[in-house]
């Protein structure tokens, strides 16, 4: 047996496990997918904390429909799915585009990479990340969303299809858009 | 469009490996020899370098711990419960819940049907109209299909039989108004008036169709 498919196999266990209600094996799920998931939730709302919280209401609410999850498509795309609708919902809730807000804003603004060794190359890399996430915060939350997911989070069209729920025609024109978006401004910053 | 536009479309999805195989070739072969486009595509894999640079997933030491904590206080749907109590008990489970829907069902069942089987057992059946209005002890029946002018006045005196013992006992006036009433719809054998006792509330309901 490949290990890929000892690793199916294995998935299988945890999740019938996990629907009787075995913490244990769904904590096992958990840390193999509490990274995506995370990026799933940062790539539509864009702010770590946030992200965060919405990353564990994905998980308790996949807990508490496990029973539910009829292996149709596959697990990680049916988790991914529900951080993707509650990430998206909260959006919609707050009714607002991810915006940094008063200490949170500063923290942010900590998460920089710091410019203090006062190399050229670092300083350059400053401003390139500054004014990337400046453009990112530009875009659509949909276009942001689709490139992330695609350049941060490495899934496939297809699966940003299915994870977003539109359709895949929908993901390429998305990502074109965005793409060349952000490369206008990597070009400014070149020329700059 | 020039080709360079139509190839810079497919720019993209060619980076990302979602092309069909001939697409894939048609743009590796234009990219070979094409200086803009190639310096076009070196520009988006930087793009998506910069942004894995940019874009950084928060730390996770404590978030499974912090997870198993909250699942200790989640709330569980009765219905995955139930699936998982049933799981448990492996073979056994699916035995336990036929015979626990069974039971539900017999329960259900016993609770609607027992004061209809009681009064079966009884011997209490359907009683014709006019033998129920001939007996002395049965209350005034209420008949709502009756004359405008009729109508108040046997309501009235329903009314005051209803209210109790110790208002005034149902009176001869209006059994006879009843039976009279009765009489004119066709007496106790007519099709087109029912009476039957519910069980449930002690009432005997008269069923009067529209006359006309």
């Amino acid at each position: 047996m490949s290990k890929a498919a000892r690793a199916a196999v294995d998935e299988t266990e945890l999740i019938e496990q996990a629907s009787k209600g075995d913490a244990q094996a769904f904590g096992v799920l958990v840390e193999r997918y509490q990274r995506r998931v995370v990026g799933v939730a940062m790539a539509v709302v864009h702010n770590q904390d946030d992200a965060l919280e919405l990353a564990q209401e994905t998980f308790i609410r996949a807990y508490q429909n496990l029973p539910k999850f009829e292996s149709r498509s596959s697990f990680s795309t049916w988790l991914y799915r529900i951080a993707a609708n509650i990430a998206i919902d909260f959006r919609r809730r707050e009714g607002r585009h991810p915006v940094l807000r008063g200490e949170e804003g500063e923290r942010e603004l900590e998460r920089l990479p710091s410019d203090s060794g006062d190399s050229f190359a670092t300083t350059a890399r400053g401003e390139l990340n500054r004014r990337l996430r400046a453009a990112l915060k530009e875009l659509t939350p949909e276009h942001r969303a689709v490139i992330l997911l695609r350049e941060v989070e490495g899934f496939s069209y297809d699966e940003i299809s299915e994870v977003l729920q539109c359709p895949r025609g929908t993901v390429m024109s998305r990502l074109h858009y965005a793409r060349n978006h952000l490369r206008g401004m990597l070009k400014d910053v070149e020329k700059g | 469009m020039t080709l360079c536009d139509e190839m810079r479309l497919l720019l993209g999805p060619f980076d990302d490996g979602e092309l069909e195989p001939h697409e894939m070739e048609e743009v590796a072969f234009h990219v070979v020899g094409c200086v803009g486009c190639k310096s076009a595509l070196d520009e988006y894999r930087t793009l998506g370098v910069a942004l894995r640079d940019v874009v950084t997933v928060p730390a996770l030491e404590h978030f499974a711990a912090d997870i198993a904590a909250r699942i200790d206080h989640t709330w569980i749907p009765l219905r995955a419960r139930l699936r998982r109590l049933r799981d448990a008990f492996g073979h056994l489970g699916s035995v336990f819940e036929i015979i626990g829907v069974a039971a539900a069902t017999a329960v259900v069942t016993l609770m609607v049907a027992a004061p209809y089987a009681r009064h079966f057992i009884a011997g209490s059946s359907p009683v014709p109209v006019a033998d129920h209005v001939a007996r002395a002890d049965a209350p005034p029946i209420v008949i709502a299909k009756v004359s405008l002018a009729n109508a108040s006045a046997v309501l009235e005196k329903a009314a005051a039989a209803d209210a109790g013992p110790d208002s005034a006992a149902p009176d001869e006036a209006a059994i006879h108004e009843s039976q009279e009433l009765v009489a004119q719809l066709g007496g106790g054998d007519s099709r087109s008036v029912a009476v039957w006792n519910e069980p449930h509330t002690g009432t005997t309901v008269v069923w009067v169709p529209d006359q006309p």
